[in-house]
């Protein structure tokens, strides 16, 4: 409870303030931000093998419509690399997973003070998988892709004149399916998305 | 060089297997029986070994102790037996005069053969062809020895009362030939590892003398003439390590053992009487390699997450016997060898579903495979 208030508070607040500002024109400027976080799978499976890794990313948003009532409209993209190793449940042998999302979708940007500004993005997902090995028992190597969704919320503080740190969360959803063309190796349907909590240093022009 | 000889011995000293198992050829049970020399057991299944057997006499087994020569002095055959089945794999040799004491030369080729109704004669130990004749001297032969190096034969002579002596390669009587003349009956004949000395089993008198195997002189402290307990001596042997002289007594069936330096008995678990009705010559054998025990085993799933993989973890208890190691079968296909020290396996990539027999021997330093240790997985 204590959590969704901290969560809520920022739109609460947006919402409940009106009247636009001229002095204020971030929030309709292209953005690019380097990102890093601290990313966990979202299925309990993977957390069974795999311990929680790093999640860098490139992204940039470009605003699309005017500024209203404190929100602007902007398109999102992004690429991350996120990569967690692991131990097999029972022999413990060593795997390595990494992943190569790219993400594409609207953010709404909404402006809470002068230098504060929060926002939300969400669309599709795109992200490529591979699988690394040390079994002999199971494939060395493995790749796959896979569509799925991504959501992530954060807050921009600016420090200066372009310059710009984003404190972020992301959930994305991926479901994907290995094949293994060795007999007695089996595979199943798992859901490669997570969570990742991190920030950024961004530029806006 | 210290290192090097001391290497030399070391590999010596790891290669060399000494029986533990004394097999008795039991003429009237017409069976060859099998007792643990360290605690005078008697072995179950393979043995006794009975097939083809009427009255077996001499009794010899190949170097690696996994062939046993049987020689029927009734059937006139010498037929060979797996001793790790007991099952027959072929008659060597038929039509035999009354084959008796029979004895292998150290690489196993050629069996030397008492024919107590002829002659004593030297056979391809494989094909059975006949490579020599020993005949000068004679009369009803019971017993054959040969010296270390394969050169000379000693022949004892049951009804000559003496032991004849031949250049075992071209069959002829060597200059103090016969030797050991005695009167009674000689059953037996035994060398010294070094070959210097021949024990004479003396089957009418009740003795066993000792002669200069070179020299065919007595020798002046003849062990064992003294001591009680001979009674109708028939069958003789020396132990692989010299030390022990066995000895068959058909006079109350009892298979008995000696110091072979001071001549003095040997107690427990000597004498051996157990099923023995009537004790003709002995071989050694190893003893047979008991299979591992309490096998048991499991699946388990290997999770990599976005694949896995079902192993099958088998862990089972030593095998009590000195063994080299086990082998591991998979539906009676065989998967793995181990060592002696290990006592699990882990066999990967298993299908879902299907139940496996795996199964577990041990092996010994000869080959030997003990009886399966059985467990099924599903």
């Amino acid at each position: 409870m204590q959590f969704s208030r901290k969560i809520l508070l920022p739109f609460l607040l947006l919402f409940a303030t009106q009247g636009y500002s001229e002095k204020l024109a971030f929030e309709s400027k292209p953005i690019i931000e380097a990102k890093g976080g601290y990313f966990f799978f979202a299925s309990s499976k993977m957390r069974q093998v795999y311990d929680a890794g790093w999640d860098i990313q490139l992204s940039s948003s470009i605003p699309v419509s005017r500024p209203f009532n404190k929100l602007s409209l902007n398109i999102y993209g992004s690429i991350e690399f996120l990569r967690c190793s692991g131990n097999s449940t029972e022999e413990h042998d060593k795997t390595y997973i990494w992943e190569l999302p790219i993400n594409v979708g609207v953010k709404p940007i909404f402006l809470l003070s002068q230098q504060v500004q929060s926002y939300f993005s969400l669309g599709p997902r795109y992200v490529f998988i591979r699988q690394d090995n040390t079994s002999p028992y199971v494939d060395k190597n493995k790749s796959r892709n896979g569509l799925g969704l991504f959501v992530n919320a954060g807050f921009n503080f600016i420090l200066r004149k372009h310059l710009v740190i984003d404190l972020f969360g992301e959930y994305s959803y991926a479901k994907t399916h290995f094949h293994s063309s060795t007999s007695n190796i089996y595979t199943r349907d798992i859901q490669v998305g997570g969570f990742t909590f991190g920030g950024s240093l961004g530029y806006f022009f | 060089m210290r290192k090097w000889l001391s290497l030399l011995a070391l590999v010596l000293f790891s290669n060399s297997v000494f029986a533990t198992v004394i097999l008795v050829a039991d003429y009237t049970a017409s069976e060859v029986t099998a007792y643990e020399l360290a605690t005078g057991e008697q072995l179950g299944s393979p043995f006794p070994i009975t097939e083809d057997l009427i009255n077996p006499l001499g009794l010899a087994t190949n170097p690696s102790k996994t062939l046993l020569y049987v020689a029927d002095q009734t059937d006139g055959t010498i037929n060979i037996y797996d001793l790790s089945t007991g099952l027959k794999l072929s008659t060597l040799l038929s039509g035999l005069p009354n084959p008796s004491g029979i004895t292998l030369n150290s690489d196993g080729t050629i069996l030397y053969v008492a024919n107590y109704g002829g002659t004593a004669n030297a056979y391809n130990a494989t094909t059975g062809a006949t490579i020599q004749t020993y005949s000068a001297g004679i009369s009803g032969c019971s017993d054959v020895a040969l010296s270390p190096d394969g050169t000379i034969l000693y022949v004892s002579n049951f009804n000559g009362h003496n032991v004849t002596v031949y250049n075992a390669t071209t069959g002829s009587a060597l200059g103090f030939s016969p030797m050991a003349a005695e009167s009674g009956a000689i059953s037996a004949v035994a060398l010294s590892l070094d070959g210097n000395t021949l024990y004479v089993c003396n089957a009418g008198n009740n003795t066993i003398n000792t002669y200069n195997a070179l020299t065919g002189t007595i020798i002046a402290n003849p062990f064992l003439d003294s001591v009680s307990g001979l009674n109708g001596p028939y069958g003789m042997r020396l132990s692989e390590d010299g030390a022990t002289l066995y000895v068959g007594n058909t006079g109350d069936n009892s298979v008995l053992a000696f110091d072979s330096s001071s001549g003095m008995p040997i107690g427990s678990p000597f004498p051996i009487t157990e099923d023995i009705a009537y004790p003709g010559t002995f071989a050694f054998a190893l003893s047979p390699v008991s299979p591992p025990s309490n096998l048991s085993g499991y699946q388990k799933k290997d999770d990599f997450a976005l694949e896995y993989e079902l192993f099958n973890r088998l862990s089972w208890s030593a095998s009590p016997s000195e063994i080299s190691g086990y082998y591991v079968y998979r539906n009676d296909v065989k998967i793995a060898t181990l060592g002696a020290f290990t006592l699990s396996y882990t066999d990967h990539n298993r299908e879902k579903g299907v139940a496996v027999n795996y199964s577990v021997t041990a092996f010994d330093q000869a080959g030997n495979e003990s009886e399966a240790a059985t467990c099924v997985i599903h």
